[in-house]
């Protein structure tokens, strides 16, 4: 079921266009509180195909939130290539990065994070004024896509654990972004709950034609995926010498 | 759009503390747009109040009391003068109008004040507004015991025309000073809006001869009202040299609003004080904003990060903060100017109260544009520090937890 390395074909083996994001060399490391340096993130090669579900399978302290946020541009890269529908994330500026961030990707984090003061529809409005502009009507569309369109005007804490992570889904694809990344989306979900959840992610970033990156330790979650990379075989932070 | 929205969110979020600041923004901009304009207009008002008069003559003394007791009709009379020179002083080619008056009696504290009928012959104590008697009313009779009453002190001690009252000796109302005589209201004046309007005016004779006033001084006044010669813009030096430089006789206070300012040039430390005591109120009042969102930086660090990992720019949380620091301060100040208009109205009115002069209180004074623009600055800039701090979030860290 779990498959290492044939998520990531060679970079040569796949056409620019059909890939919406590729990673190569990306490396970060942290300095500790002792004052040592550590490096956290050593991926060689990494890609995922426009359109496509890649999983990564990686367990707590592995990185692999730290890999999400570079992917993101909220975490700036020592080293290496980010691309992102072809543009170079690692040579933007923060403010361009903020922006790619804002167009083309959508996050869904395992804690939801979603703004308290705001209702479920201001939530997801919020995310396209950063990105392509406010669009009620798609709000309410997306909303009622995943099942909430009775809680248009409820704060996340009138919401149920499970309702709160579809509007976080809602949220994720309000820009109509090009990859998804979704990091431990049903960690805080009952069994039920992330069944339901993660096959709403699935289906929605399909209709959208969004790529899905997700991670998670979770084997049920990952189980539903055809195939899984163990991030580990990605990230070598080890085999890597630190200069 | 976003930052308004961002900004507006935040305010209901921190309801309680934004009330809070907007409520010590209100006193502070309240009180200094208060303080300010009271202090321009009391010294505008009161610099150009002279009862339509140019100069007051009185025995040797200072010319401030001089005129606060002719004019203002607040300070002791410091002595008489004889009626001889009265007519020494309405025949001289440099005067107009010369218009005694004598005080020393009251009527339940309002200061009654004897003179000619010539104050109400058309005597303008303003371009264009003579002192009026209304109708149905009508000027006292020199030879009577009738008296004409100031719209101020009709109002408050209710007096109407055919009312009939006691006067009581001494500036100072003693219900053990009272004289036999029974006065007559024959008129009301129209307001004014000057120290007229807080007294009530009988004839000349009447207060001189007033029961238990010493028959030997019953043709002095206590000082004359003087309007000089049109034409000649040398009549108030000449008066001065004649008056106050060759002799020593008498005091001749001319002009009568430079005196005033001189007053009010004397106590401009306090006004300085009572500024910069209005300007650390709100000083502290803007610096309470920066506490009240520094302090909740902590709470809302998560709130930035999520909104950094939506797509918010650095730019436009640090541009948020500000814009809510300045918002609290806005709202303040919409309060302010009921604060402002509440003390402006009392202060106005105990004004009015002690000395018959109305400040308009609900005037337009640049102040009232331009301290809300500065304190709005001011909490702007303030907003500064705590905006720096969100700036600065570190989205990561933020966000979610490391896994």
């Amino acid at each position: 079921m779990i498959a290492t390395d044939l998520a990531t074909p060679p970079p040569s083996a796949l056409d620019p266009e059909d890939v919406v994001l590729r990673v190569e060399g990306l490396r970060k490391s942290f300095v500790t509180p002792d004052g040592e340096r550590r490096l956290v993130v050593h991926v060689p090669s990494f890609s995922v195909p426009a359109g496509g579900e890649v999983a990564l399978r990686g367990e707590s302290g592995s990185g692999k939130t730290t890999f999400l946020n570079l992917i993101a541009g909220i975490v700036k890269a020592d080293a290496g290539s980010i691309r992102i529908a072809g543009v170079e994330l690692t040579a933007l500026r923060e403010s361009r990065r903020d922006r790619l961030r804002a167009t083309t990707l959508g996050c869904v984090y395992q804690t939801f994070n979603l703004l308290q003061g705001y209702t479920c529809l201001e939530n997801v409005l919020l995310a396209m004024a950063f990105g392509q502009g406010r669009d009620r009507d798609r709000a309410v569309a997306l909303l009622e896509r995943v099942g909430l369109s009775h809680r248009l005007h409820y704060k996340p804490r009138q919401l149920s654990i499970g309702q709160q992570q579809r509007v976080a889904v809602a949220r994720a694809l309000a820009n109509r972004p090009k990859l998804v990344l979704a990091d431990e989306p049903t960690g805080n979900l009952d069994a039920v709950n992330a069944r339901s959840t993660l096959a709403l992610l699935r289906e929605a970033c399909a209709e959208e034609g969004a790529a899905l990156l997700l991670v998670s330790h979770d084997r049920d979650v990952l189980n539903a995926f055809p195939e899984v990379t163990d991030f580990a075989s990605l990230n070598q932070p080890r085999e890597a010498v630190l200069t | 759009m976003t930052i308004p929205h961002i900004v507006a969110k935040s305010l209901r979020q921190h309801l309680v503390s934004t009330l809070v600041s907007a409520v010590a923004i209100a006193l502070a901009g309240g009180l200094l747009m208060a303080v300010w304009v009271m202090r321009q207009e009391a010294n505008r008002t009161f610099t150009s109040v002279s009862g339509g008069f140019d100069a007051v003559l009185g025995t040797r003394s200072s010319k401030l009391q001089l005129v606060l007791n002719a004019i203002f009709h607040l300070e002791d009379s410091p002595g008489n003068i004889s009626a001889e020179d009265v007519e020494l002083v309405r025949r001289n080619p440099n005067v107009s109008l010369a218009l005694p008056i004598a005080v020393g009696d009251n009527y339940r504290g309002y200061r009654l004040v004897g003179t000619t009928t010539q104050l109400f012959d058309g005597l303008d104590y303003a371009p264009g507004r003579t002192y009026r008697v209304l109708p149905p009313g009508r000027p006292f009779d020199p030879e009577a015991k009738e008296a004409v009453v100031g719209s101020f002190v009709a109002r408050k001690l209710g007096l109407q025309v055919g009312d009939s009252f006691h006067p009581f000796h001494g500036l100072i109302y003693d219900e053990r000073k009272q004289h036999a005589e029974t006065f007559v209201v024959t008129g009301l004046l129209e307001p004014t809006g000057t120290p007229a309007d807080r007294v009530i005016w009988i004839p000349l004779a009447g207060l001189q001869r007033m029961s238990g006033h010493d028959p030997r001084v019953a043709t002095d006044v206590s000082a004359v009202l003087i309007r000089l010669k049109e034409g000649n813009p040398m009549a108030g030096f000449q008066m001065d040299m004649l008056f106050n430089k060759r002799g020593n006789k008498f005091t001749f206070a001319w002009p009568i609003g430079a005196i005033l300012a001189r007053l009010f040039d004397k106590v401009a430390w306090f006004d300085r004080i009572l500024a910069l005591v209005c300007y650390l109120v709100v000083i502290v009042a803007t610096a309470s904003i920066l506490a009240s969102i520094y302090n909740s930086m902590n709470e809302r660090r998560r709130e930035i990060a999520i909104l950094r990992a939506l797509g918010a720019r650095r730019a436009t949380i640090f541009g948020a903060v500000v814009v809510e620091s300045a918002a609290i301060a806005a709202v303040g100040m919409l309060f302010g100017f009921l604060v402002y208009g509440a003390i402006v109205l009392v202060a106005s009115g105990i004004i009015r109260a002690q000395t018959g002069v109305i400040i308009e209180p609900l005037a337009w004074h640049p102040v009232l544009g331009t301290a809300p623009a500065a304190i709005i600055a001011l909490a702007a800039a303030c907003g500064i520090f705590p905006a720096l701090k969100a700036y600065r979030t570190d989205v990561a860290s933020h966000l979610v937890p490391v896994s």
